[in-house]
């Protein structure tokens, strides 16, 4: 697996995805949201801050991540539809480097996504109340959550169909934030089902992990260790997601 | 005479556009009043459960709709108010985000301006319960209980305990606030030590501040307690 082959996919990759136009639409309908924010702030007594900034890093968080699981879903499936996935794997790149190619391009998508929303956000909350500092590490956590996004629409797109593959991304998300609500029913139950619940609940991605905005927003703080584990978490994810999507494609039938 | 296809699909848009806003405007003005919305709090629980981990922005929206809602009757003549289910709407707000601070204020007043003080003084206690010390809701308290319920012996217990050392220039200002409605309630509760030993920290603070207007006050107040031995009830509603 050559890294140079994975680079040139990732960046044809990341083209392709860029000319999308939902996903200048999505970009649009972001930027509209978070300006929405700043009359409603008017109307809140005073909390216009704080509407801002939680109004504005949904709307990243969101956006970002609804843009991915649609562009990841539809990646790999498209190359087999138009036919130019058997034309790439004729050549010397083997599947490994073709799947990691396309995941890396999405991910860069991810990344440039959740910057630019974040730097217009961090850019208004500037001119509106001072410099966001803090606010700033939330952004970093919010490209993780995208990537991870991506990484297992990825994962799931080398084995299932599109509308299959988004439902399941999204499902893992969904689940990803309410693992609280996944342990809580499993206290109120016995034996294998609280059993299940809770190895369910510690198995599946922690997307909670990685959305602290609401301590960095409210100035609760964000200790080193936590930062740390999130992060932690994050990558871990994706990179377990990745291999299951490499090992899932190489034993894929074309 | 030939009739060009652009001419009469440009007619027809028009007259279709036309039509279709003349009856929706028609439509519309007589049906407002039976349309309007009707407020209703989504219930803190489902709220909870629903929010995920967007209880933040989740918390706004319901600030914002108790706002656009209550807000609007409380500028209404007393006479014609008509509020909503106005603690389940705070309740909603603060499980979702238990630190809005300006939901426990805010909403206290409401409470009590609605005529529901018990529920003002719980929603209160809710806050110190996820905020303890904090100086805004303590001062907010002895409001409440002074100015709604009528508890005296209440509000004084709120405000000494607001009236302990502060350390930044805000909590310093809520704290002489503080002070001063606990040394007053303290002379209403005929409790001469207690006034006498607030207007007197009261005095010094003044006069390390160069305060001479409020230094005057409290003089006046240790005069009248001095004056009047155990019994203080004829004081000056001014001084207080």
């Amino acid at each position: 697996m050559a890294a140079y082959i994975v680079l040139a996919i990732a960046r044809q990759t990341w083209r392709e995805l860029l000319r999308e136009r939902v996903v200048s639409g999505g970009l649009l309908a972001s930027v509209v949201l978070v300006l929405a924010a700043i009359p409603l702030g008017g109307l809140s007594l005073g909390q216009d801050f704080r509407l801002l900034a939680d109004l504005g890093f949904a709307s990243v968080e969101l956006t970002s991540v609804l843009l991915v699981a649609v562009a990841g879903a539809q990646m790999l499936p498209r190359e087999w539809e138009r036919r130019t996935a058997f034309l790439v794997l004729s050549k010397p790149v083997s599947r490994s480097s073709f799947l990691l190619g396309k995941a890396m391009g999405l991910m860069a998508v991810a990344i440039q996504l959740v910057l630019f929303q974040g730097g217009v956000l961090l850019v208004l909350l500037a001119l509106r109340h001072g410099p966001p500092t803090p606010l700033a590490g939330q952004l970093l956590l919010t490209c993780l959550q995208a990537v991870l996004v991506g990484a297992i629409a990825v994962a799931f797109s080398a084995v299932a169909s599109t509308p299959v593959t988004l439902l399941a991304t999204l499902a893992l998300y969904v689940t990803g934030h309410n693992l609280d609500s996944l342990h809580g029913l499993a206290s109120q139950l016995d034996g294998p089902g609280r059993m299940l619940l809770t190895a369910l609940g510690h198995a599946l991605p922690d997307f909670s992990l990685l959305d602290l905005k609401n301590r960095i927003i409210h100035g609760e703080g964000l200790s080193a260790s936590v930062a740390a584990k999130a992060l932690l978490h994050g990558l871990s994810w994706t990179f377990a997601a990745l291999a299951a999507g490499v090992l899932a494609f190489r034993g894929r039938e074309a | 005479m030939a009739v060009k296809p652009d001419l009469v699909a440009c007619v027809v848009l028009l007259a279709g556009t036309s039509l279709a806003v003349g009856s929706h405007v028609s439509v519309h003005s007589q049906l407002r009043g039976e349309s309007a919305i009707d407020y209703r709090p989504v219930p803190p629980a489902v709220a909870k459960v629903v929010a995920t981990d967007f209880d933040a922005l989740w918390a706004d929206l319901a600030w914002l709709a108790f706002l656009q809602h209550d807000g609007a009757v409380l500028t209404e003549p007393e006479d014609h108010r008509k509020f909503g289910d106005l603690d389940t709407g705070l309740r909603t707000v603060t499980t979702l985000d238990p630190d809005y601070l300006v939901a426990y204020l805010f909403g206290s007043w409401a409470l009590g301006d609605a005529g529901q003080g018990e529920a003002a003084e719980a929603l209160l206690l809710r806050g110190l319960k996820h905020r303890p010390g904090d100086r805004h809701l303590e001062l907010q308290l002895g409001f409440v209980r002074f100015l709604v319920r009528r508890d005296v012996e209440g509000a004084l217990a709120a405000f000494s305990t607001a009236s302990r050392p502060a350390t930044t220039p805000t909590d310093e200002r809520m704290r002489h606030m503080a002070m001063r409605m606990a040394a007053g309630l303290a002379e209403r509760r005929d409790d001469t030590k207690l006034a006498r030993k607030l207007w007197e920290a009261i005095e010094e603070d003044a006069r390390a501040k160069g305060d001479q207007r409020m230094e005057g006050v409290a003089k006046r107040a240790l005069e009248r307690l001095a004056r009047e031995g155990s019994s203080v009830t004829a004081s000056s509603p001014k001084d207080r």
